[in-house]
């Protein structure tokens, strides 16, 4: 949570419109395809007072990659030469055209090597950062108190002092707002933005989707084998309705992976809501309902589809009731069950209910390689096929801009096509604004930012 | 009494160990993948590749077999080690230790607040049995067994801090942040002594040696609240037993709600987050509070009502 609460910054970051911009770099030059030259913004000085330099930054990403299996996958990185001061050259294992995207990640955020424990096993919270911020106390899960940086590079941080309180439930966190305990809550629920918008002292900011609620399609499942009813159950999905009524308008439709104007082609490729022709699919593949159930068969085999999700993300359950009863208007059963979101990974549904990003690093290969790709980290529901494959090793070699946005276009349309997910819509991030906070330049698009230098007080 | 104390007291690591076993092998049997969850977490919610997941199974040991697993926590923890957290890192002892005075002020209060209004309720509706006084007391019990705490909690906060401004909904510190979460916690204890209360104490009221005291020209104060009370307390004293030990768990969810900075929220999000070595810490922190709270009933029953003893031998 550094990043978020001010404290830390990356090399990079994503702008309003989730493209990759320089942050603590100023420059970043592809040499070889295994090789980024970065060169580094001169004047930034850690909480400690010292001077960021290349040397500083290599011994914070080796840091990083140490402690941090995690980031030591997702970045690749062979070794950190440093070239002079305000230079360094990262070179991967393999060729790798996104990596200052993979640079935006939280956990690439640059501390003072001195400061961070090299044992995994102690704490780096006290660490020296580069944001406004920094750290006086900290307590998990309870409080957080920073005090402004005074030397901050891009100037004074606008409030001396912020307080960071956790409560876990969103009706604490609403509650709280209204008795002026807290300035700004963060995650409202759709029904906490209802209260604050009547209430003339507070405000909801919206910001703009960066995750996705999504189905994912069981591609084990024998019920889930016929292309056929995979169409017809997305088909089935009125997303404009799920957006309005579940999400109570703090939603957009998702008819594919990427949220509105994150890519050119993605509008063409996506689902429609069509129960008609839906009907017509699933009679087409063999069902019809001979017991006058209402409930579609086949060989004497009810269509029946386990739906699971986990509570965490208070909009997933009301989504897949909603499903449901969309699905039994097309003559499809449905049993939802709520679950651990782990075991979305395990199979034993046929469509999981499920919220990720599809936006971290800015670019597209990155969700299509974990969430479609034959054995990606995020493909649990286990889509493979070799077309679409393709497309996207044509993406993850391709490093012209516009070449990426044709294969991306390309392998979205084919995963579609063969309806590897089924996407349903992008909630927007909800906060709750006392009158008396002067945020002009938030929210911010990328959920990983909040506060900046320039978020005050009236 | 001593060879009764002292049997008690030789059960207790018995009782112990099963229930760290059983507790173990429950979170053990229960789905999610702690390596998964905590990796998801340190990504800012990016899913963790399967390479990653398993560097860090094997990291954590959870690759072990589960007597392995299960003999290096029971070694530790009874060398005061609780284990460290997955989530945070830091010892689970120190943070349980470091948060452990702010869920016993709020249960503690909780409690006086349960006994200060549920006993005397209680003793004037069965004083005053069949009277307005009486009714009002048995809707009173009525909610506060019916409502669970989770949906008093958050009409207490809407009725006296944000339409009435009266108190604070959240903070920690004062004697204003401390009445609503211990009133909402405190509200089910406190209907379920005031019941108790009147039950028992209208039963004892009706027996000879009551008919006998108040012949004597006994006072019905004197009759009610010394020789009354006095006998109908042991199943009250039982049920105050075993409500320090739901209080000082259950109040775990009104700490959630409140954002009190006891073990509530600790709890609670290592719970979700599938942080075993808290969860285990925290039950083992349950079951010995039980142990010993229950302990401390049954010794006190001697005192109470000196025709209970212990031993064989007569007392």
């Amino acid at each position: 949570m550094a990043v978020p609460t001010g404290l830390a910054e990356t090399l990079f970051k994503q702008d309003g419109n989730l493209n990759t911009e320089p942050w603590l770099a100023s420059k970043a030059v592809q040499g070889e395809s295994t090789a980024w030259e970065i060169t580094l913004r001169d004047g930034v000085k850690f909480h400690n007072g010292v001077s960021m330099d290349a040397e500083k930054v290599k011994g914070s990403l080796d840091l990083a990659l140490l402690r941090r299996p995690g980031t030591r996958v997702l970045l690749d990185i062979d070794r950190i030469e440093v070239k002079d001061r305000l230079t360094l050259v990262i070179h991967t294992n393999s060729p790798n055209p996104v990596l200052p995207g993979l640079l935006t990640n939280e956990n690439t955020s640059i501390a003072d090597p001195s400061t961070v424990p090299t044992s995994v096993d102690d704490s780096a919270e006290f660490a020296s950062m580069t944001g406004p911020y920094k750290l006086v106390s900290f307590s998990a899960d309870q409080t957080m108190t920073v005090v402004a940086h005074s030397v901050y590079w891009q100037g004074t941080p606008a409030l001396d002092r912020i307080e960071f309180v956790t409560f876990n439930q969103s009706d604490t966190r609403l509650i709280a707002l209204q008795t002026g305990d807290v300035d700004i809550a963060v995650e409202l629920s759709p029904q906490g933005a209802v209260v604050v918008g009547n209430d003339s002292s507070l405000d909801v900011r919206t910001a703009a989707p960066t995750g996705m609620l999504f189905m994912y399609v069981n591609h084990e499942s024998p019920k889930m084998q016929d292309h056929l009813v995979r169409k017809a159950i997305t088909l089935a999905v009125d997303r404009d309705l799920m957006a309005s009524g579940v999400a109570d308008g703090h939603a957009f439709p998702a008819n594919s992976l990427f949220p509105p104007g994150f890519l050119s082609c993605q509008n063409t490729s996506g689902y429609a809501y069509d129960p008609e022709t839906a009907r017509r699919l699933l009679a087409e593949a063999g069902y019809a309902d001979e017991d006058g159930d209402g409930i579609v068969e086949k060989d004497g085999k009810a269509l029946e589809l386990v739906l699971q999700t986990y509570p965490e993300r208070p909009l997933l359950p009301p989504m897949l009731e909603a499903y449901q009863s969309m699905l039994k208007d097309i003559g499809v059963g449905a049993k939802v069950q709520i679950v651990e979101w782990t075991l979305a990974s395990q199979g034993v549904y046929d469509l999981f209910g499920y919220s990720n990003g599809t936006t971290t690093t800015g670019d597209p290969g990155w969700a299509l390689n974990r969430h479609i790709l034959t054995g990606g980290d995020e493909n649990r529901g286990n889509f493979s096929n070799a077309g679409v494959d393709e497309l996207i090793g044509k993406l993850s070699s391709a490093s012209d801009p516009v070449q990426r946005q044709l294969f991306a276009c390309d392998a979205l349309q084919a995963a579609n096509d063969e309806v590897a997910l089924v996407p349903v819509m992008f909630p927007t991030r909800l906060y709750g604004v006392s009158d008396s906070v002067n945020w002009t330049s938030g929210p911010q698009a990328a959920r990983i930012y909040f506060i900046d230098h320039l978020i005050g007080l009236k | 009494m001593q060879s009764y104390l002292t049997r008690r007291l030789l059960t207790l690591p018995l009782l112990l160990l099963g229930i760290s076993i059983i507790s173990f092998l429950l979170l053990n049997f229960a789905p999610g993948d702690a390596a998964e969850i905590t990796l998801m977490r340190q990504n800012g919610g990016v899913a963790p590749s399967h390479e990653a997941v398993q560097v860090l199974r094997q990291d954590l040991g959870l690759n072990d077999a589960l007597p392995i697993r299960y003999g290096r926590w029971a070694y530790s923890a009874v060398r005061g080690d609780l284990g460290e957290s997955y989530r945070t890192g830091g010892s689970i002892a120190a943070e349980l230790f470091h948060r452990l005075p702010a869920t016993l002020l709020l249960a503690a209060t909780a409690l006086a607040l349960a006994v200060l209004a549920g006993i005397p309720l209680g003793v004037m509706a069965a004083v005053k049995r069949g009277t307005w006084l009486d009714s009002v007391c048995r809707v009173l019990a009525l909610v506060g067994a019916a409502v669970p705490n989770y949906v008093m909690a958050p009409a207490l906060m809407l009725l006296f801090a944000v339409k009435l401004h009266w108190l604070p909904a959240v903070g920690y510190g004062s004697l204003e942040n401390l009445i609503l979460p211990a009133v909402a916690l405190s509200f089910g204890t406190m209907a379920q002594l005031m019941r108790l209360t009147r039950a028992s104490l209208l039963e004892v009221l009706s027996q000879d040696y009551m008919r006998t005291a108040r012949a004597k020209g006994l006072s019905d104060t004197t009759v009610v609240w010394r020789h009354g009370l006095k006998n109908a307390l042991l199943p009250v004293i039982t049920v105050l037993g075993t409500s320090m030990g739901y209080l000082l768990s259950g109040a775990v969810i009104i700490e959630t709600i409140f954002g009190w900075p006891g073990i509530g929220q600790f709890v609670v999000t290592g719970i979700s987050q599938r942080d075993y070595p808290v969860v285990q810490g925290f039950v083992l922190y349950v079951a010995v509070i039980f142990l010993f709270v229950n302990l401390a009933v049954d010794v006190s029953y001697r005192f109470l009502d000196p025709r209970l003893h212990f031993d064989n031998q007569p007392s």
